[in-house]
């Protein structure tokens, strides 16, 4: 390929290093400009690799590999593939929707605030990019302290406690992963591999299983808190009130997402014999936080913190789906990914919308919206409802391929998993009706707040056509996946992947439903 | 038996001379301006020190006065470190204005110390050893109480005093003992057919015990949170760095040197020495309000995880521990330096609440602090990072996991009190009742260039570790 020649993904993270260089180094007026450039470049770059992606392989793509820390066999190797396609171009979108939206809501520290978005960028990318596991490491521990430093400066009230708190809950998973992460390239070397980090050789020898569940124990305790797995999930309802609008939006959008992306990456591949071990008690969790976060969604009077335990529930579905390990459920799982960072982003931008304008966030005090603002009432019915996962928008592909995936497992299973949907309907039409509809609740009338503004519009429209795209053509995004997908399924499986569902008609025909009839005859 | 004529080899000792030469120069000058001469004089010495390193280096090192004295390659690592370390001190005492009239004692003083650690770090007998922590520790405990009218620096003087002679008593013991069992106070010596493997194990006991306590090694450690608080700051910064590196240069050469009955026991005294410092120190930094006095803590969290470099000998340890000892130096001492920037203006110790609104006032210098603050954690990318992460790998290797685990939970403690200090100077508004120093273009530069080094070993460590790896040989002693 000669796109090889150009070290595209190196470009990718440096062009939002590069922004925050320049932020730094200019005049505090310019620092909004910089990094909307910054911010739209990078984007446009992201979307380069979806164009010259090669569907059907799937190995790695676009890799970059050299020599970096040699002494301790960690280089810079970066590559994508069908996993981290997606999510390279959802950071470089919700990262500029994020500096879209700041434009007028920071007030102080204009230039810290936008380097701090810069570098998380940066750190985002990378984690999507890295096939080194210390180079991973390194990313995913970058960005921590701008993300500490967004929550806990431009915050709301309890921010320092919040920003800790999530900084505290991040590193020590994190923590074990590179103790993981060493004692992995030991078994690499004692394999006859050598020291290396390097996750392409990792792959390439089995993990004795002597080592297998406990280093799983050590990878997964890391994903888990970032996804976050119940019980583990305490720091996020915390994070997500505290912190300001984008950064909530790309703490839903995309850090959570990393915790999801490690366990594809790092535990599925290395340990399947664990994998295959674990899977009942991860299962258990993920349902616990399907069922419990759903229910805690339903006790909120507090919009963000709403939003935040429906995370918690829809992130529980997916950790369900993919360790179903067939490929509806890994296919969902990711297809999810994308939806849940595209719909929950734009539902933390809209209730940062209505902060705005009606300087609360409790449901008790809104209220009639939909009259005075129809333009911002009608793009929260549709995030709404795409999160939701009405068939016709995003959310409905995800959830129906993980629902799949969940039945083939076992049906009860899939009846619990899809509590989910219910549960979900529930609450976040109980939340539109009383933020929309009824009447205005709020004691004082703030009379001086108008419709969406034009910089409102233009981040939100792109959101709600993409809900509509991935809604109406998911195939665009599925075909893509399939390989990965399979790629997954086929190293995870200790021995043969054998089939779970005993009902070959059923089978056939829900494959059917899922990915064409042009499937089915295989 | 005629004693042979020991071949002296004066010019191992030349980095040594020069110092001796520029501590007994500086003694004279004093009066008005008598400080900022002997400061430019006695850095000048640190650095021609430094640069003699490599002119030693050529040709795998020498030796002198019939091997008492050894320069291989990893001591004149070591070396070099601590030079490096009192250079950045000396800088900071000139612009810190320390000594005041007497400026001409106070870095005498600090030259002897340098003395005394060089000959600590190269002697390969105990006996050398025994000297040159004796030449260290005096000058060490005037320095501490150098201001004559602090009644705390009086205090933390008196108490480094008292337990330094009762550690350096232990060691002189352990030495006499290390004789009876070896019949040689040499270290490189092979042991010969012990009589009493005992004897042995309770003169290295108790010679760990004494250079333990310049490292500040739990259960060794009373000493040193008066000592750092009641100092100088720039003395502090000094003791907290380079006495370090000499004390760990020497438990290196024991830990190498002994592989006989007496290792394993050893061993386990550095394993329990390390945890315990891990534990205690991150637990007792947790609730400090002053800010040199979270570092004295600090710093001894630090040594305990330093000290896993130990356990991986002759592993990888020796590399790890360099490595983290470089970085260190630029982080700890960025840390001192802005301590020194930093003064109360009614007087007294700087608390961490008097940094709150900092990053608003003066972004640069807290963007330095909190640099530094995020390498003491060990969070990427800084250069606190790679160090943890190459010791843990030492570790590891060595077969030490669960010390490393210690080490994770420890570090995760840790965050706490680092972080606290980026969170008062980011997120909090009101100011703190500061007077910064903005008149010292020298001391800038040294906090700037720490930070820039902390930052850069955090993103290009391979090249500082192929400079350490290339001075490091196969262990020889």
């Amino acid at each position: 390929m000669t796109m090889n020649d150009i070290p595209l993904l190196s470009i990718l993270i440096a062009l939002p290093l590069a922004g925050s260089a320049l932020v730094l180094l200019l005049a505090e007026r310019w620092a909004r400009a910089v990094s909307l450039a910054a911010a739209l470049l990078t984007f446009l770059a992201t979307l380069v690799p979806l164009f010259l992606f090669q569907a059907g392989d799937p190995g790695f793509q676009f890799v970059e590999h050299h020599a970096w820390v040699g002494a301790l066999g960690i280089s810079w190797h970066l590559g994508i593939d069908g996993l981290s396609l997606f999510l390279m171009p959802l950071t470089g979108f919700l990262s500029l929707a994020a500096v879209i939206v700041s434009w007028d809501a920071v007030g102080q520290k204009v230039k810290a605030y936008f380097v701090s978005f810069l570098v998380l960028e940066a750190g985002m990318l990378g984690v999507f990019a890295a096939l080194d596991a210390i180079l991973f490491y390194v990313f995913w521990e970058a960005m921590l302290i701008p993300m500490f430093l967004i929550i806990g400066i431009w915050g709301s009230e309890n921010r320092r406690y919040a920003a800790l708190k999530f900084i505290l809950y991040t590193v020590a998973g994190s923590l074990f992963l590179l103790v993981g992460f060493i004692v992995m390239a030991f078994l690499a070397q004692s394999a006859g591999i050598g020291f290396s980090f390097d996750l392409t050789r990792w792959m390439a020898f089995r993990v004795p299983a002597s080592h297998q569940y406990w280093l799983f124990a050590f990878f997964f305790l890391a994903f888990a808190v970032k996804v976050p797995l119940f019980p583990l999930h305490t720091w996020l309802p915390d994070a997500h009130v505290e912190a300001p609008t984008a950064g909530s939006v790309l703490l839903a959008g995309v850090l959570l997402k990393m915790g999801i992306y490690g366990i594809l990456r790092f535990c599925f591949p290395l340990f399947p014999e664990a994998t295959a071990f674990f899977t009942p008690a991860v299962m258990t969790l993920g349902l616990i936080g399907v069922i419990y976060g759903a229910l805690l969604a339903f006790a909120q009077e507090d919009l963000k913190r709403l939003v935040a335990y429906s995370s918690v529930s829809h992130m529980g579905l997916i950790v369900v789906g993919i360790f179903c390990l067939n490929l509806a459920g890994l296919k969902g799982g990711i297809v999810q990914m994308l939806n849940h960072g595209l719909s929950t982003g734009a539902l933390f931008i809209l209730v940062g919308a209505l902060y705005e304008r009606k300087k609360t966030r409790n449901l008790n005090r809104l209220g009639g919206l939909a009259g005075r603002t129809p333009v911002l009432a009608t793009f929260f019915v549709i995030t709404m409802l795409s999160s939701v996962g009405l068939p016709g928008l995003n959310g409905f592909v995800g959830e129906f391929l993980l629902l799949m995936g969940s039945f083939q497992f076992a049906w009860w299973l899939g009846a619990l998993a899809a509590t989910s949907v219910v549960l979900g309907a529930v609450y976040l039409l109980w939340m539109t009706q009383r933020v929309l509809f009824e009447k205005d609740r709020s004691p004082e009338r703030f009379s001086g707040f108008g419709d969406f503004s034009l910089r409102e519009r233009i981040v939100m429209t792109p959101m709600v056509l993409l809900m509509f795209l991935i809604g109406l053509f998911p195939a665009a995004l599925t075909d893509r996946l399939e390989p990965t997908a399979r790629e997954i399924i086929s190293v995870s499986a200790p021995g043969s992947a054998p089939e779970t569902s005993p009902e070959a008609g059923v089978k056939i025909l829900m494959e059917e439903m899922t990915y064409g009839p042009q499937h089915s005859g295989r | 038996m005629v004693p042979s004529i020991p071949d002296v080899n004066l010019a191992s000792l030349l980095p040594e001379i020069l110092l001796l030469a520029a501590a007994t120069a500086t003694l004279f000058l004093s009066g008005r301006d008598g400080h900022r001469r002997a400061a430019s004089w006695a850095a000048a010495a640190v650095a021609a020190s430094l640069l003699t390193t490599p002119v030693l280096f050529r040709g795998a090192g020498m030796e002198g006065f019939d091997g008492l004295i050894v320069k291989d390659g990893g001591t004149l690592l070591f070396l070099a470190l601590m030079d490096l370390a009192a250079l950045v001190a000396i800088l900071l005492s000139r612009d810190g204005d320390v000594g005041g009239r007497r400026g001409g004692e106070f870095f005498s003083l600090a030259l002897f110390a340098l003395i005394g650690m060089h000959i600590m770090a190269a002697g390969r007998d105990l006996l050398v050893v025994f000297l040159g922590l004796e030449i260290l520790a005096l000058p060490l405990y005037i320095l501490v109480g150098f201001d004559r009218t602090s009644r705390d620096g009086m205090e933390g003087a008196i108490k480094y005093f008292l337990l330094g002679s009762f550690s350096s008593a232990l060691f002189l013991l352990g030495l006499a003992f290390y004789y009876g069992a070896t019949g040689t106070t040499g270290l490189g010596a092979a042991p010969r057919a012990l009589s009493s493997p005992a004897l042995l194990f309770a003169g290295l006991a108790l010679v760990t015990v004494g250079v333990g306590f310049k490292i500040a090694a739990v259960p060794f450690h009373m000493w040193a949170p008066d000592a750092y608080e009641g100092a100088p700051v720039p003395v502090a910064a000094y003791i907290s760095v380079a006495p370090k590196i000499a004390a760990f240069a020497v438990l290196v050469r024991i830990g190498l040197g002994v592989t006989g009955p007496g290792s394993d026991s050893l061993t386990q005294a550095i394993l329990v020495m390390s945890v315990a410092g891990m534990i205690v120190g991150n637990l007792a930094a947790l609730r400090q309000a002053g800010f040199v006095r979270m570092l004295a803590y600090s710093g001894i969290a630090q040594a305990g995880t330093m000290l896993i470099g130990l356990l991986a000998l002759p592993g990888e340890g020796r590399a790890a521990l360099s490595f983290y000892l470089l970085v260190y130096i630029f982080m700890n001492l960025g840390a001192f330096a802005t301590a020194v920037a930093l003064c109360r203006r009614e007087g007294g110790r700087l608390q961490i609440e008097d940094l709150s609104g900092l990053a608003a006032r003066r972004p640069l210098l807290a963007f330095a602090v909190a640099v530094f603050m995020v390498s003491l954690a060990g969070l990427p990318p800084t250069g606190g990072f790679f160090a943890k992460f190459y010791l843990f790998k030492a570790g590891i290797e060595a077969g030490y996991l669960p010390v490393i685990l210690v080490a994770i939970v420890t570090t995760v403690v840790s965050l706490f009190y680092y972080l606290r200090i980026v969170a008062v100077m980011y997120m909090r508004d009101d100011m703190g009742c500061l007077e910064i120093r903005t008149d010292l273009p020298l001391l800038a530069g040294v906090i700037g260039a720490a930070a820039i080094l902390t930052l850069l070993a955090g993103i290009l460590p391979g090249e500082l570790l192929r400079g350490i790896l290339a001075a490091l040989p196969p262990a020889i002693l």
